[in-house]
């Protein structure tokens, strides 16, 4: 990813405090809308998770059944008008699984994407503006961490805290923040001595001050581009956890536990993986979709390609 | 001695036997289903047997020892060992003992002294002599103390063992035990002089006296026999078994993994069938599906040692809120029972007790009853494995229906053992093994020492039960008696046995007389391919 977005997001807002400040943010957003609207994929990308996360919020009203509970006369019935997506090994709705699931899947990715940048974030902001000694023991703390493999760290990490949807979202979002961690170290290396940052110093600025107001607003934009991004790959990482058993934990209709419980039945009732695997995939398309779209955007080197 | 599966009829087979009268109604209670078996394979003149090929075998357990002393009990190990080993008796999928090494053995009256007759000429692979010194030092070091050996405590009951000559067996017990005969029969024998000369290697290059010698294994790989030349039982054609030139065993737990590759042609047997597959093969012409003996049992376990299963009328509250035919339905798509007890259809020993009736208002008023008006929280824990998954989501929404409100939590095996070993456990899941063998092979529920009594659950009435079937030698005496272990465990809802899945395997059409002995162990000396 090229992350040199910094002259795209204007760095007016330097020494001291505009008249204008709330017309210039709002005249930026405006600029950043009408980007955006110009990037397909970035449509495309939050049409997506936009309808998602509307499923996902309406799930009761869109299926009435208890996505939970056995119907034990009516398993492996193959789609058709009264089960949209068929009906699994217990006679449970497909759909309504798929729909609750979508809860459980995007709400994952949300909170564990929240966890990596919560940490990620001020660790590596901490380590790019302290170089010396606290960068060195911080980043290689964040080198130590991503010398797993981040399926395998995850796996190990729920495996020890035990299985359910809370754990993996925890392993989830541990084995994200070295990236966020670096990502933003980066920024803060590159952003530190650029001169308004020099002039903000000279002009008395403190650490904190200068950290929160100059650093991280002009560091933001491939932070927003990664956590897009991220929140694809703990989609995934969610249905590998609960595909091996270590993400949610029965009843409960997360889309990687759906393609557990149906794989063995692959030959016999395709559709009980089939369309969980299409919820995936489509909830990773939607997310890195609008990742990349993101980037094109605040990057003007992308920009009208 | 000519070994002819076929012509084995019950009669012949008793002709050697002294203690008939017992085996006779094993005979009888076991005969009809046992013909069923024979006679659904179509009867081959012997010139048309064709010799040679190679046999490959896919295995649910992996193999863990080519040394009965420190197997891990995997299926794999047992299925090995019944072609690499032989042992004194065999025992038929219906529960008849057949004779093997021993051609002939008495009880003595007060069921204290069993003597064998030994097959004369039986070499192990490695030209040393099979005789009663190389069974007694057998069975010495299967039993010592200390002993890896899963079956140990089975074989405390020897006082001693004596080899008067080299074709007798006398062993001595300290009290009348029936199930002897049956425990000690199926131990495989190894050769005393490779034990000696390998040493911690012998559980990697096994030496026996089987159909078929080792070739090559290491734990994890495929296993590879080849045939006995020396073999001592001879065919019908006048040359030793077996017909198979060769032997491979490998380990396939993934039940999709092992029935695609029985049909892409890549092994000739499947262990086992997941029923949900058997419709789906029975319709592929390459394939033959083979009922064999053994059933696993499913049981739902309730902790009696903490609270709040401590409370009796609890336990009986989910007894009768579990709607077991449904949930047998739902897992073996009809092809499995509901059970009282981990008996199997078919055996002698068979318990065709009707389960308690599923009553959602006697449950409800059994919970009011036990001091929970309102439900109840608990902690449903299961092994992570895709049928117990399956019967927990079913367990849970009956349970949940009366008020017992369940949280179901998916643990790794070894996970879940600890849980329960330290009695922490609340509900569970537990699957077993069950074969027509003898009814004592189930005792571990009951044990108060054994590990695979998991619940913890302690009943010194049945424990006293079982002690005095275990001395009786009349088999319908015994069956009241187990009768009576069945009725106090039903009632105790400690164990509650859901049903049981016959388990089936499958094998290329090509495969011909694979018998299934012990349960599921594949008896194949006489097992030839029809290419």
């Amino acid at each position: 990813m090229a992350f040199s977005i910094h002259a795209s997001i204007d760095p007016a807002p330097t020494i001291g405090a505009h008249a204008n400040d709330e017309r210039a943010r709002f005249n930026r957003l405006r600029k950043i809308a009408r980007q955006f609207r110009r990037s397909k994929q970035a449509v495309i990308g939050l049409t997506i998770i936009v309808i998602l996360a509307i499923v996902a919020v309406a799930a009761p009203l869109i299926s009435r059944v208890d996505p939970g509970v056995p119907v034990l006369g009516n398993v492996l019935q193959s789609p058709s008008w009264s089960a949209l997506f068929g009906t699994d090994e217990l006679g449970r709705d497909v759909f309504g699984r798929i729909v609750h699931g979508a809860r459980i899947s995007l709400g994952v990715a949300a909170l564990a994407v929240a966890i990596s940048t919560v940490f990620g974030v001020p660790i590596g902001l901490i380590a790019g503006y302290w170089e010396g000694i606290v960068g060195s023991v911080l980043m290689r703390l964040m080198d130590s961490i991503q010398a797993f493999p981040a399926v395998l760290l995850a796996i190990a990490i729920a495996s020890t805290l035990g299985p359910g949807i809370m754990n993996a979202m925890i392993a989830i979002g541990f084995v994200g923040i070295p990236g966020f961690a670096r990502l933003a170290r980066g920024e803060v290396l590159r952003i530190k001595a650029v001169d308004y940052v020099s002039a903000a110093r000279a002009s008395g600025a403190g650490n904190a001050r200068i950290l929160r107001q100059h650093i991280l607003p002009n560091g933001l934009a491939p932070l927003i581009v990664a956590a897009a991004t991220s929140a694809a790959g703990a989609i995934l990482t969610e249905a590998a956890l609960s595909f091996v058993g270590l993400g949610a934990t029965p009843p409960q209709p997360s889309w990687g536990s759906m393609l557990q419980a149906g794989y063995p039945f692959i030959t016999l009732a395709p559709w009980l993986s089939i369309f969980p695997g299409l919820a995936i995939s489509l909830a990773t398309f939607g997310f890195i979709f609008l990742g990349d779209g993101l980037r094109d955007i605040f990057d003007p080197r992308m920009r009208g390609r | 001695m000519v070994r002819d599966q076929h012509d084995q009829s019950p009669v012949k087979l008793l002709a050697g036997t002294p203690i008939s009268r017992r085996h006779f109604l094993a005979l009888t209670a076991a005969g009809a289903a046992a013909m069923a078996v024979r006679g659904a394979k179509p009867a081959l003149a012997d010139d048309e047997i064709k010799r040679g090929g190679t046999l490959r075998g896919a295995v649910v357990g992996p193999i863990t020892s080519l040394d009965p002393f420190t197997s891990k009990l995997s299926s794999g190990d047992a299925i090995t060992y019944r072609s690499l080993y032989n042992s004194l008796l065999e025992i038929s999928g219906t529960g008849e003992l057949i004779p093997e090494l021993a051609t002939k053995w008495t009880v003595s009256e007060d069921g204290l002294t069993y003597t064998f007759n030994l097959q004369s000429g039986v070499l192990f692979h490695d030209g040393t002599t099979l005789d009663a010194e190389a069974i007694k030092f057998n069975l010495e070091r299967y039993k010592a103390e200390g002993s890896s050996y899963s079956g140990a405590d089975r074989l405390r009951v020897i006082s001693t063992i004596e080899a008067p000559d080299a074709q007798t067996l006398v062993i001595t017990l300290a009290t009348p035990n029936t199930p002897f005969l049956v425990n000690v029969g199926v131990i495989p024998i190894v050769s005393p002089a490779a034990v000696d000369a390998l040493g911690e290697d012998f559980q990697l290059k096994a030496v026996g006296s089987g159909p078929f010698k080792y070739e090559s294994w290491e734990p994890g790989s495929t296993a590879k026999f080849t045939r006995n030349e020396q073999y001592w039982e001879t065919a019908p054609d006048g040359q030793p078994f077996p017909y198979l030139d060769s032997l491979v065993i490998e380990g396939a737990p993934d039940d999709s993994v092992r029935l695609l590759n029985l049909r892409s042609g890549q092994f000739e047997v499947n262990e086992r069938v997941n029923p949900r597959d058997i419709a789906s093969i029975s319709s592929d012409p390459n394939i033959q599906v083979i009922e064999t003996a053994h059933a696993t049992p499913y049981i739902v376990a309730l902790n009696p040692t903490k609270a709040p299963f401590d409370n009796k009328t609890l336990r009986q509250a989910v007894s009768s809120a579990l709607d077991r035919q449904a949930i047998i339905d739902n897992i073996s798509f009809g092809t499995g029972y509901t059970i009282p007890i981990a008996f199997p259809k078919g055996a002698w020993f068979y318990i065709d007790a009707p389960s308690p009736v599923y009553d959602v208002d006697a449950a409800k008023k059994l919970l009011a009853d036990a001091g929970y008006p309102d439900g109840i929280d608990v902690t449903f824990s299961i092994i992570n494995r895709p049928t117990d998954n399956q019967i927990a989501q079913i367990v849970k929404a009956q349970l949940d229906s009366i008020g017992i409100r369940t949280t179901i939590d998916v643990l790794e095996r070894t996970t879940w053992v600890d849980l329960w070993t330290a009695r922490n456990g609340q509900l569970g899941i537990l699957q077993g093994g069950m074969t027509p063998t003898d009814p004592d092979s189930q005792s571990g529920w009951w044990s108060d020492t054994s590990l695979a009594n998991y619940a913890g659950y302690d009943n010194p009435k049945i424990r006293e039960l079982i002690e005095q079937a275990n001395e009786t030698t009349d088999q319908a005496k015994r069956l009241e008696l187990w009768k009576e272990v069945t009725a106090l465990n039903v009632d105790d809802a400690v164990y509650i046995f859901i049903g049981a899945i016959p388990t089936t395997m499958a094998t290329r059409k090509i495969v011909t007389d694979l018998e299934t002995v012990s349960g599921y162990n594949w008896e194949l000396r006489a097992t030839w391919l029809n290419q």
